[in-house]
Formats: C-alpha cells, structure tokens, sequence
C-alpha cells in the first residue's frame, strides 16, 4: 500500500509532465519531419540522388539529438524538476495529513523508499515516451533511425538528468524537504556552472563529453562559495531533520 | 491495580531555542480517559508526536505500553490511534480507497465493523474524500481508527466538526471504548464542557509548562470558588493567600478561585468581616480561564474603539 500511495501521491504531477515532455519534444519532432519532407521533395525534383536527401534530414535529425543531449536537453529536466518540486508543495495537503501518514504503523525510511521507486519507474517511463516520439518521428519521417544508438543516449542523458530531478521527486511528500530538494539542486548547478563550465547533464553525459572544454581558468570563487554554502546547508539541514525524524 | 499504559518521565522537547514542552511527568491508566487542555500553542501536539515516536524527548523518557517510544516506534503506532484535528487527508482518495488503505496496516483491522460504522453514519464508499462535509471526514477518520481497535487512543479535536447530535454519538462511542478496562483515551480538545463529561483525568498545558494535572473528582473537590461581600475587602492581601488563584471584586463585593484550603480562606474572610461568605463548585471553564489568567473586561477598551 505504501507504492499506492506513493504512485497516488505523484500520479498529478507525472501527468502533468508528461504533457509537458510530450509539448517540449513536439516542436523537434515536428522541424525535423518538415525537413526531412522538404529535403526528399527536393531532392526528387532535382532529379538528384534520394538518398542524398536522405541523408541530410538524417544530419538534422542527428544535430537535434546531440543538442538534446548536449546543450538543450538539459532545461527541459530543470522545469521537470521545478513542476515536480513545486507540485510537490501544492499537492502535499498540509503537515497535519503527513502526521497521519506518520502514525501508521511503517517506518518513514519506507515511505520514503516507496515514493523514490515510484518515482523512479516513473521517471523512466517519461524518459520512454520521449524516446518513443522521437523514434515515431523519425520512421514517419522515413528515416533510418539507429533506434539503438539513440536508445542508448537518451538512456544515458536520462540517468544523468534523473540523478537531479530525483530529490525533488523524493521529497514529494514532505513540504519542507521539497524546498530543501530544491535548494540542493539550484546549488548543484551553480556548482557545477561554477566549476566546469557546464550543467551536470552535460557534466555526466558522456556524449557531452567532449564539449566539456570549458574548464575554467582558474578556480571561479564567488560562485563556487554560493554553491557550497547553499548545497552544504540545505543538505545538513536535510539530515539533521532526518536524523531527528522532524518535518 | 490498573496498567499504566503511557509514562513519561522528565519529558521535555525543544525546537531550537524554543521550549515546545517543558519537563512533564505524567501517566495514563488503564480505563481512563484524560484530557488535554490549553491554549493554541500549549503543546499538545508536541506530546501526541512524542507518544507516537513521530519526534523524539529533548529531554526524559515516554514509554508506551511498556516500550520505550524511540526503541520501536512501529510497534507503538500498532498500538496507538491517532486522530488528528484537520480531517483534510488523503483528499483525493475515495472514501473506499482510504479504509482499504489505512486498514491495511493492521492485523486487528476489523472490516465488518468498519462497513457497519460507514453505513450507520451514511457514508457512502464511492465519494473523494474532499467531496466529504467535515463531519463526516471526521467520522471516517474515527470509524476508520476503532476499526483497528488500538490499545490506545490520542484524539485531537475529536468533535470540533461533528453537530451536537453526532457529537454526541463520538463521546458515546468513545466512553464505551474504554469500558473494558484495557483501554485509555487521550484526547486534546478546547471542548470543556465534554472533558467534564466524559474525561476522569486532566493535564493542563500552558506554553509547553504542565501547569495542573489532576483527577477530575479531585480537582472539583479542591478547587472551588469562595464569594463574599463586604466594605474594605483587601483585595490584594486576599491575592497572596495560600490557594487563591484568582481574585475578582468590584463595589462590596469579592469573588476567589481558591484551590485547596478552602475553610481556611472562608474563615480569614469573616475575620476581615465579610458577610455572606458562600463557597461554590467551580466549572472546568473557571478552572482554565484561572490557569490562563484570563482577566475579564480586558479588551472592554479596545472594543469600544472598534464597536
């Protein structure tokens, strides 16, 4: 029962972005469609090879998927992250509803594993059905989609997303620990912009990898000492009241 | 000799600087039924989350049924139906999906009984439960908390949303639960006519300090309310008398809430020569707007700006 509530708890907000990811990916999907039509339509009336045609709308479809994965893919998990984070503090009811949770007779370590597993197979789902519109896409299109390769580095861009995404996800029961959640991840990134460069999907995706000649000259103080501050805070304010069961 | 079924010993909590409850030594029978009393902020879902193991004693100890709440708290939530004063839970669950959700946890959950007591109180299984009138959120969440039958019950506010009827039929229901003697109740509520009614104990909070804890026949035994008139009463001699609590006057006229030493106080009057020197039962109501210093005529002021 404890997943049941746990999938109760987060059924809103996954639908909720789960338009939101099928509205992101749509204008993609959509220009790449055209220009694969558009590059077939000209191709044909030039009497030029198709497959050269083919081949282009190929390389468009090939740059959207690395500018998902390495530059823009990232912002569509950071409003992931803030609907959820956000619609946790909504949708949570008030403490008095979580103090009769807490009275069941379950350790609230349990429900908080519960609502992490569901929001995790979650997670994957939405990472699924991005993948699935862009492989429809693509076949609509009449592309030959390496449906492997971009498995794969949907996959990879996802888990690396999903590392950040998850404490907001976590968190959704529990209205103070969704602003902490929050709070740990805006201070993740300004850490991580701080010091690299670059935003943690592109820091862990190794697609992304290579563009990561960012490094800094020089160590970025003012950032990195926000960062620190902010994400050190927020997580030992988040384990003490842990330890102490209070929220 | 009954079972002690809560006992806490030193029992203190703190949030940072602020003293959520000060040291509290306190039992609960077997059979009984206590009520919690105080003001908003008193501190009484301080000690319902220190009896559920919800939070943990800044300072001292509460056991539970004999266990020592921070060892097993799972165990101790088992035993222990909480019923909290917002009945805003789980809105979106169906009045079915919640008694087959929360009556899940319980190996006690009797479900014959819990369809009985929802088709008494004609609820209905099939609505949200924020498709539900207060009153019966409240009676769903009661229903559903004697279904499991708890050793222990902590009721906050049991019938603040209930009409005078249904009301009427929760302080039944509860007087009943402890009729066989294994059980206690604990309820915190600001209802005091029917802590008078119902409840044989009760703990008095005031800004975390347990101020008064007492049997009720005791208390009503002891605690009375002396009046008397005469010309030249010393109104503030009278207040550092040994058991006074209170002191009203006005022209001619002397009224003190005295607790203990009642004979005592009767005959210091009539050596101040008061006349008419009568002693009265004091309502439960007197006893807490005594504790709260609860000063008549206060804001006759301010009203009169604003009326």
């Amino acid at each position: 029962m404890r997943f049941w509530k746990a999938w109760f708890d987060i059924r809103q907000r996954f639908v909720l972005c789960f338009v939101l990811v099928t509205l992101l990916v749509a204008p993609e999907t959509v220009s790449v469609a055209v220009s694969s039509a558009q590059a077939g339509a000209v191709a044909e009336a030039a009497g030029a090879n198709v497959e050269e045609g083919t081949l282009e709308a190929a390389e468009a479809y090939a740059r959207m998927v690395g500018s998902w994965s390495g530059g823009d893919y990232h912002s569509v998990f950071s409003i992931l992250a803030i609907v959820l984070a956000v619609g946790g503090i909504l949708s949570t009811g008030n403490a008095r509803s979580n103090l009769m949770t807490l009275s069941l007779p379950a350790k609230r370590g349990r429900w908080l594993s519960a609502q992490a597993t569901v929001a995790g197979l979650l997670l994957l789902i939405l990472c699924a059905w991005e993948a699935f519109i862009v492989i429809a896409t693509g076949w609509g299109a009449g592309l030959d989609v390496p449906e492997g390769q971009l498995l794969l580095a949907i996959a990879l861009t996802s888990i690396s997303g999903a590392i950040w995404v998850w404490p907001a996800i976590l968190s959704t029961s529990f209205t103070r620990e969704s602003v902490r959640a929050a709070l740990i991840i805006v201070s993740v990134f300004v850490m991580m912009e701080a010091v690299l460069g670059a935003t943690p999907t592109q820091a862990f995706n190794p697609s992304s990898i290579a563009d990561l000649s960012g490094w800094r000259e020089g160590v970025p103080w003012p950032g990195l000492l926000v960062g620190v501050v902010m994400g050190g805070g927020s997580a030992w304010w988040s384990l003490a009241r842990f330890r102490r069961m209070e929220f | 000799m009954s079972r002690t079924l809560i006992d806490a010993t030193g029992l203190a909590k703190s949030y940072g600087d602020c003293l959520a409850l000060k040291p509290l030594d306190w039992r609960v029978e077997a059979g009984s039924i206590t009520g919690v009393l105080g003001p908003n902020g008193a501190g009484k879902t301080t000690l319902a989350k220190l009896i559920m193991g919800i939070t943990h004693p800044s300072e001292g100890s509460i056991s539970v049924l004999g266990r020592k709440v921070g060892g097993d708290p799972v165990a101790i939530r088992a035993a222990v139906g909480f019923v909290p004063e917002d009945k805003l839970l789980y809105d979106e669950m169906t009045v079915g999906d919640f008694i087959h959700f929360y009556g899940s946890f319980f190996s006690t959950w009797d479900s014959a009984a819990a369809s009985n007591l929802l088709e008494k109180w004609s609820i209905p299984l099939k609505p949200r439960i924020k498709e539900l009138s207060k009153g019966s959120r409240a009676k769903l969440v009661l229903g559903a908390v004697l279904c499991r039958k708890p050793t222990i019950l902590l009721l906050d506010e049991p019938t603040i949303d209930l009409d005078p009827t249904s009301a009427e039929e929760v302080l039944s229901l509860v007087a009943q639960w402890v009729s066989n003697g294994e059980r206690s109740v604990v309820i915190t509520t600001h209802r005091l006519e029917e802590v008078e009614r119902i409840c044989d104990q009760v703990l008095f909070l005031l800004a975390g300090e347990p101020v008064l804890q007492a049997d009720l026949d005791d208390l009503r035994a002891g605690w009375k309310l002396v009046r008397a008139t005469g010309s030249a009463l010393p109104v503030s001699e009278t207040q550092r008398w040994e058991g006074v609590r209170r002191v009203e006057s006005g022209p001619g006229w002397i009224a003190l809430t005295v607790d203990g030493g009642v004979n005592q106080v009767t005959s210091r009057l009539r050596d101040l020569g008061a006349t008419d020197v009568t002693v009265e039962g004091v309502s439960l109501r007197e006893v807490y707007l005594t504790l709260t210093d609860y000063e008549r005529g206060r804001l006759d002021e301010v009203l009169e700006g604003v009326v």
